[in-house]
């Protein structure tokens, strides 16, 4: 004889159950966490004319970088879907493409101007594009100006320039604006300018991975 | 000659109260249910018909008693939910309704074999074999309780619970429902059938227990379901929608 009593609904069991199972996957998230943070400490070394997007700038300027990184994306996609067509500074700002728009924001970071910025590199394999925004008060933000770099094989594919992870850079000049005759990473470095990396979660990994 | 063959258990609830915040839904209830008899339930609305059967599972904190006393080993238990909510938007399949009750695995994994052949008899037994590539949401309401019906046969339950709805049930149905019942009763399984259609209760039942919070009666239905009894309780009700 099997006699079974039929007990009332408790929860107790099934509340310790999900605390517990909560405070098993704390703590191995904890651990694994533990275990990786001596890899992920390892920052990628800068060269001399780099500067980190996240710690190497301030307030306003770190602000607009992350727009221009944004916008880059969209002007890119812009050209390879409108090819040979880039998008004008104007058009952005009709738009609202930030740091185009000017906008209140605009105002308040630096009102930096944008303009098409002849690279003066006028190659039919490679194909250059620059944006420069000067800055209206060096005091609030600096300049900032994106290469873009890539080219086209006759059959319409797109390559990355050598050596290059995405196809635009982006560049810093806190101060004394000035722009060389052809824009080039060789050239922005000798007057100065700084290239901005930012490290993605891509990044991230390759580094980790290495 | 007959041998009692006996599958289920008795089910045996003694001092069996239940309440839902201050309001006592059920109180002092005392019941037997014995293997091979159908045990039928009965009750105006909101009696708590649904609450005691739900407490015979074990799903609600009741106070008081509830045993059941299997001859062997505990065996399965069937139960048939007198309503269940399935989305409409959920594209589920009737075939696939049923392996989510009666599989352990994501019904996305697909039905094992094994499982699909079970499937298909008891579908057919309750005969919607035909509709079972329909959405489960594009079922009337009695073909959803002949679905319900047919999954607590997944397996063989011992012990069978079932919690009739009042309106949702058509004659084909009620007729499926029975024949069926009656193969486990002689199987020698348990019974308990909360019932709305009092005619087929006084013809099939063995023992019938009304509640209406506490039992009103109890015993055999030639017994105790008399024109008199049944006028007590349904009086608040239409009388087409009682009888
Ligand atoms: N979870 C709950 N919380 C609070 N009250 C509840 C709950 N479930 C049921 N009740 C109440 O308990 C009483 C009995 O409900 P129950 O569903 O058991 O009745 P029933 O006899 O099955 O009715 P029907 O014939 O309509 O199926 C009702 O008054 C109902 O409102
Ligand atoms: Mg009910």
């Amino acid at each position: 004889m099997g006699k079974v009593q039929v007990v009332p609904l408790r929860q107790r069991g099934e509340i310790l159950f999900v605390m517990v199972s909560t405070a098993l996957i704390l703590l191995v998230a904890a651990g694994l966490i533990a275990l990786k943070k001596g890899k992920t400490d390892t920052n990628r070394s800068l060269k001399g004319y780099q500067i980190s997007g996240i710690t190497g700038l301030t307030g306003n300027n770190q602000g607009i970088f992350t727009d221009l990184y944004t916008a880059a994306l969209d002007i890119e996609y812009y050209h390879q879907t409108n090819h040979p067509g880039w998008p004008t500074p104007e058009q952005m700002d009709i738009d609202k493409i930030s740091p185009f728009v000017q906008d209140q924001l605009w105002q308040t970071r630096g009102r930096l101007v944008w303009r098409e910025q002849p690279t003066g590199t006028a190659s039919t394999l490679v194909h250059t594009k620059a944006y420069v925004g000067k800055t209206a008060q060096e005091s609030v933000a600096g300049s900032f100006l994106v290469l873009f770099e890539h080219y086209h094989s006759s059959d319409g594919t797109y390559y990355l320039a050598g050596g290059k992870e995405r196809p635009y850079s982006i560049w810093f000049k806190a101060d004394n604006f000035d722009l060389p005759a052809t824009i080039s990473e060789g050239t922005l470095i000798q007057l100065g300018w700084k290239e901005v990396v930012s490290y993605t979660g891509k990044d991230q990994r390759k580094e980790l991975n290495r | 000659m007959e041998t009692k063959i006996t599958r289920g258990p008795i089910v045996n609830c003694a001092n069996l109260s239940m309440t839902f915040g201050k309001s006592c839904v059920l109180d002092k209830i005392d019941f037997t249910a014995k293997p091979g008899e159908l045990h039928c339930i009965i009750g105006p609305n909101g009696g708590g018909k649904s609450t005691f059967v739900k407490s015979l599972l074990g799903q609600l904190r009741h106070e008081g008693s509830i045993s059941l006393e299997w001859d062997n080993q505990p065996g399965r238990i069937g139960y048939v939910p007198q309503t269940i909510e399935v989305d409409k938007t959920v594209p589920l399949t009737v075939e696939n309704f049923i392996s989510l009750c009666v599989q352990n695995r994501p019904a996305f994994l697909g039905i094992s074999k094994r499982v699909k052949k079970e499937i298909d008899s008891v579908l057919e037994r309750v005969n919607m074999l035909h509709k079972k590539k329909l959405l489960f949401s594009e079922l009337s309401g009695g073909e959803r309780q002949r679905v319900l019906f047919a999954q607590a046969l997944i397996p063989s339950p011992d012990l069978l619970i079932l919690d009739e709805p009042m309106n949702s049930i058509d004659r084909t149905g009620a007729a499926i429902f029975s024949g069926i019942i009656d193969d486990l009763k002689k199987e020698g399984v348990t019974v308990i059938w909360v019932h709305h259609d009092l005619a087929q209760v006084r013809e099939k039942a063995d023992v019938v227990t009304c509640i209406n919070r506490s039992i009103i009666f109890q015993g055999v239905p030639r017994d105790v379901m008399d024109e008199k009894h049944l006028l007590e309780i349904f009086t608040a009700q239409p009388v087409q929608e009682a009888i």
